[in-house]
């Protein structure tokens, strides 16, 4: 349907003599055309890992900023962490001090090997997702 | 906070799920954290200077 449109506008512009019924050609200025516009545009992902897109509905063609997806609307937690976070092997990560603490482990600077960089790690005390989960 | 890439907002790396500890891999932060930062140096920042921090952290 856009895509006759696309044409449709094309042909008016080819030929500016015929172009009497201007309304017509109003309404083919409304936002959903120039969205079809955009249908070449390359598809922004919110983020790089993971290979999920968003789903057409939310895509917005005119923003070049990317789409803020909530993480609460994953009905299962873990989920959105594969999304949205990409998963590290504990064997690039070597931990160097500890720099912090707080109720559910402990802070530390460390050194990620792969690419070799100083990073922040926060560590979760084994047991203390549950006693999280039971406190909810 | 993976789906942030912006210089004002902390970068996540990644995470450690597979394996105990649970880590999470952030970019590391040399003054340290924001809020031990702001205590510190309470009252030698004025008001509209901390909505300029804050603002740029929205925009």
């Amino acid at each position: 349907m856009y895509r006759r449109n696309l044409g449709h506008r094309w042909t008016k512009q080819k030929h500016p003599e015929r172009d009497c019924d201007s309304s017509l050609d109003y309404r083919s200025m409304d936002p959903h055309f120039v969205g079809s516009v955009g249908e070449s545009l390359p598809i922004v992902q919110t983020h790089s890992g993971g290979g999920a897109t968003i789903p057409p509905g939310l895509y917005n063609p005119f923003s070049l900023h990317k789409t803020y997806v909530d993480p609460h609307t994953y009905e299962d937690p873990n989920i959105a962490v594969k999304q949205f976070a990409k998963e590290i092997d504990a064997r690039y990560i070597s931990i160097e001090a500890i720099i912090g603490g707080g109720e559910f482990g402990d802070v530390c600077r460390g050194r990620l090997s792969h690419p070799d960089m100083l990073v922040a790690i926060k560590t979760l005390k084994p047991g203390s997702s549950e006693k999280a989960r039971y406190s909810c | 906070m993976g789906q942030f890439e912006h210089p004002n907002v902390i970068f996540l790396q990644g995470v450690v799920t597979k394996s105990n500890p649970i880590m999470i891999i952030t970019e590391f932060m040399e003054n340290g954290s924001l809020d031990t930062f702001l205590r510190a140096n309470d009252g030698k920042f004025q008001v509209i200077r901390l909505v300029k921090v804050d603002l740029k952290l929205y925009f």
